[in-house]
């Protein structure tokens, strides 16, 4: 069990209506890179509120490192960085002087502090302009001294909640470099996304969360797997008939067919050898195909199989 | 320490708000130049004092001399020295002072505890005799006054003893009239003297009656102390600069308060509660940092009012009362206030109604001072927290001990109560 980062067993969390999170479990071995994927709402902010303390389970446990969050809350933060969802900094005083307030609010004093702010700034990048006023700060910036926050007192545990969300590319190859960095440290990793590139890119295993659940838990191959080697294919369509999607179902190859508002997704066997049949079909339907996209498998893919919808909309 | 931390994070970025300190120090001091100008003309050469006009009940009780005899004056003769002061004071000399009307000793007084009427005179039996006999005569005479109001009743009553003064010195004299009332307490300023001056010396001029009497004006000296000249301004700046001060205290209070959901709804407060870090911790912090802003406010405004304005607040120690009073309970129903609101979005409303009705109502003795329902503001104000520390200052300048304690003990009394009400209800949301 020590070799444990992060264990959560059963957690369930509901708001008024809405049950956000439904007796979820997972674990996390030490230096891991694992992510929580899965669409807007879904449940993951409120699954890592759990786990740092900041929301009371309606039952379930985590414990990080083996200390419990809801019986050694004190132990269980110490060891854990977040970077929240949302920019949670100062943004009427200097970056600088937000890392000294951080830094302190972890335990650190003097030396050992200066020196881990200074170390942080060359991390994120934001030496030169660590003491200006955070509100001036473009977004890019702002999120970058936001994960900076969660690296003062080098955790064992980080956890970052779309760390990447809304902001310049240069920001983000940063922040999922340093991601990656600080992996090869040895430090563990619960990601949050719901870009599935980066999910590919950066994790060992993933776990796929949709409407409060994990619905699929594993290495990127292996949830790939769960689709098997179907492709994905992508087609609009100028007109959307019962008649054409019928006709394109009782095709030899076609797996899944889920149709859209004009557009049809499917999940075929081999495209190279349906593709021509959908054509065929849908001459005869009088249905015109105005745009083909082909994707070899991908995580899109086994979340369109695993829910017949979309991880974007 | 994680509590000084966030106290001093908290001091930091406020005192490097323009806004927060344009309300704490900025309003307060413009406020108070604003609202003396406007109640007491500072500034003005031509400012005109009026004095007020005073109903004075006389009551005649004076039986003359056992030796019946004739009390002369201006050829006419009174059977009592009683009946002459009334003759006196019933001149024209005097009706821009006071209006005179005779009346029993019950009815006198009446009207005074009614407040219809400013002060009785009320004049032994044995006035005459006692003045014959020149013993101890002025304390026989007694002067039942409305404790309200203070100026225009010691007015007249320095010139009614100045006038039996003159019974026997044979002189009555400006400067007779200005050291009785300092005696009593009050010094007229240069403006004030002035204005009872010319009143006096042109009604003797033009009045043929009394061009006989042996009324002597004499102007006082011009080189009056300075103090003495800005008396009166002083009280109406030290009510003003006091009710200011402690309308932007609760102010102060409920905007460091304020900050805790300012914090929440930013996001920081949350990833403090992510940290190793107590929620008492946090917001002990807070709470501490809106204490520390206060005092720094109520300082300077203090120290400012004193060096800038010339006030004098009173005594040190009772000032250290009152003061830490103020300071504690500003704080603590800033929190009060804060626990209940549920987001910023409210706040509005708080500053809008709550503080500024309180605020108002609290300090509201400063704006009917000198007015008939101002006494009625003596007690009004306590229903809300600042009208004690209001009341605290007034009776810490005065000097009025029974009065200072009183008030500093019902301010943290609620303090302790807002301050248990607002971190329990704090405590419980973020729990
Ligand atoms: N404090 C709250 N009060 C009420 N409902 C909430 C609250 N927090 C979350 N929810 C609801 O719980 C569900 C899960 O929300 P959560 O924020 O955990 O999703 P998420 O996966 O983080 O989504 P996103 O990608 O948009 O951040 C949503 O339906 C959301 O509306
Ligand atoms: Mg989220």
């Amino acid at each position: 069990m020590n070799a444990l980062a992060i264990r959560v067993q059963n957690l369930d969390k509901s708001f008024d209506e809405v049950h956000a999170v439904d007796d979820v479990s997972f674990e996390i071995h030490q230096g891991e890179i694992f992510s929580l994927l899965g669409p807007n709402g879904a449940g993951k902010t409120t699954t890592i509120g759990m786990i740092s303390g900041l929301l009371r389970p309606d039952a379930g446990q985590a414990w990080l490192m083996g200390h419990s969050i809801l019986e050694n809350p004190k132990k269980a933060k110490a060891i854990l960085g977040i970077v929240p969802q949302e920019i949670a900094l100062y943004d009427d005083i200097s970056a600088r002087a937000n890392l000294n307030f951080w830094g302190k609010m972890y335990g650190l004093r003097g030396q050992a502090l200066s020196e881990r702010v200074a170390a942080v700034l060359k991390i994120i990048g934001l030496e030169d302009r660590q003491n200006s006023t955070v509100s001036k700060f473009s977004g890019g910036m702002q999120r970058r001294l936001n994960v900076g926050v969660a690296l003062l007192h080098e955790p064992h545990v980080i956890i970052m909640d779309e760390p990447t969300v809304g902001i310049d590319p240069q920001s983000r190859r940063k922040i999922l470099d340093s991601v990656k960095q600080l992996s090869h440290q040895g430090v563990t990793i619960l990601y949050t996304t719901h870009y599935m590139e980066e999910a590919q890119e950066l994790s060992d295993r993933i776990a796929i969360m949709d409407n409060g659940k994990i619905i699929a838990i594993g290495t990127h191959q292996e949830l790939i797997n769960i689709v098997g080697e179907l492709d994905r294919i992508t087609l609009t369509i100028n007109n959307e008939t019962t008649k054409v999607i019928k006709a394109w179902k009782a095709l030899d190859g076609v797996m899944k067919i889920t149709p859209e508002d004009g557009t049809i997704h499917l999940l075929v066997k081999d495209s190279n050898q349906v593709l021509p049949h959908l054509f065929e079909a849908a001459n005869q339907s009088n249905v015109r195909i105005t745009s083909v996209d082909i994707q070899e498998p991908n995580l899109e893919a086994v979340f369109l199989h695993l829910t017949g919808r979309a991880l974007r909309d | 320490m994680k509590i000084i931390a966030i106290a001093l994070k908290n001091l930091w970025r406020s005192f490097r708000s323009f806004f927060a300190l344009a309300f704490m120090f900025g309003v307060p001091i413009l406020m108070t130049v604003m609202f003396s100008f406007l109640f007491g003309g500072i500034g003005g050469d031509d400012s005109e004092f009026t004095i007020p006009v005073t109903h004075v009940m006389l009551v005649n009780q004076d039986r003359g001399t056992d030796l019946q005899i004739g009390f002369e004056m201006d050829k006419n003769t009174y059977s009592s020295m009683g009946l002459m002061l009334l003759e006196i004071l019933q001149r024209d000399t005097y009706t821009e002072i006071m209006t005179l009307e005779t009346a029993i000793e019950t009815k006198a007084r009446k009207m005074v505890d009614e407040q219809q009427a400013g002060l009785a005179v009320i004049i032994p039996e044995d006035f005459s005799s006692a003045l014959l006999g020149q013993s101890n005569r002025t304390t026989q005479i007694e002067f039942y006054k409305d404790p309200e109001l203070s100026l225009g009743p010691q007015i007249v009553q320095s010139i009614v003893m100045s006038v039996v003064d003159g019974f026997s010195s044979g002189s009555l004299t400006m400067s007779s009239v200005t050291s009785a009332l300092q005696e009593k307490g009050v010094d007229l300023n240069y403006e004030e003297q002035m204005a009872l001056i010319q009143d006096l010396s042109e009604e003797m001029e033009n009045d043929p009656l009394n061009s006989g009497q042996n009324l002597n004006v004499i102007p006082p000296l011009a080189e009056q102390d300075a103090k003495n000249q800005s008396d009166s301004l002083q009280t109406i700046l030290r009510s003003i600069m006091s009710g200011m001060m402690i309308f932007y205290a609760f102010f102060t209070g409920t905007a460091a308060a304020q900050s805790i959901l300012q914090e929440d709804e930013k996001g920081t407060l949350p990833r403090l509660f992510i940290s190793p870090t107590t929620t008492t911790t946090i917001l002990n912090g807070k709470f501490l940092a809106g204490f520390t802003m206060i005092i720094v406010q109520v300082v300077v405004l203090l120290v400012f009012a004193n060096l800038v304005f010339g006030i004098y607040w009173g005594a040190t120690f009772p000032l250290l009362l009152a003061s830490i009073g103020l300071v504690a309970l500003a704080n603590s129903f800033g929190i009060f206030i804060m626990s209940l609101v549920k987001g910023t979005k409210q706040a509005g409303i708080i500053y809008g109604a709550v503080l500024t009705f309180t605020g108002m109502l609290g300090i509201s003795s400063v704006f009917v001072m000198g007015t008939p329902i101002e006494k009625a503001f003596n007690y009004l104000p306590l229903l809300v927290p600042q009208g004690w520390a209001m009341n605290a200052f007034t009776a810490t300048w005065k000097g009025d001990w029974p009065q200072i304690l009183i008030h500093t003990a019902g301010m943290m009394l609620l303090a302790i109560l807002f301050f248990f009400l607002g971190n329990m209800r704090f405590k419980k949301r973020f729990n």
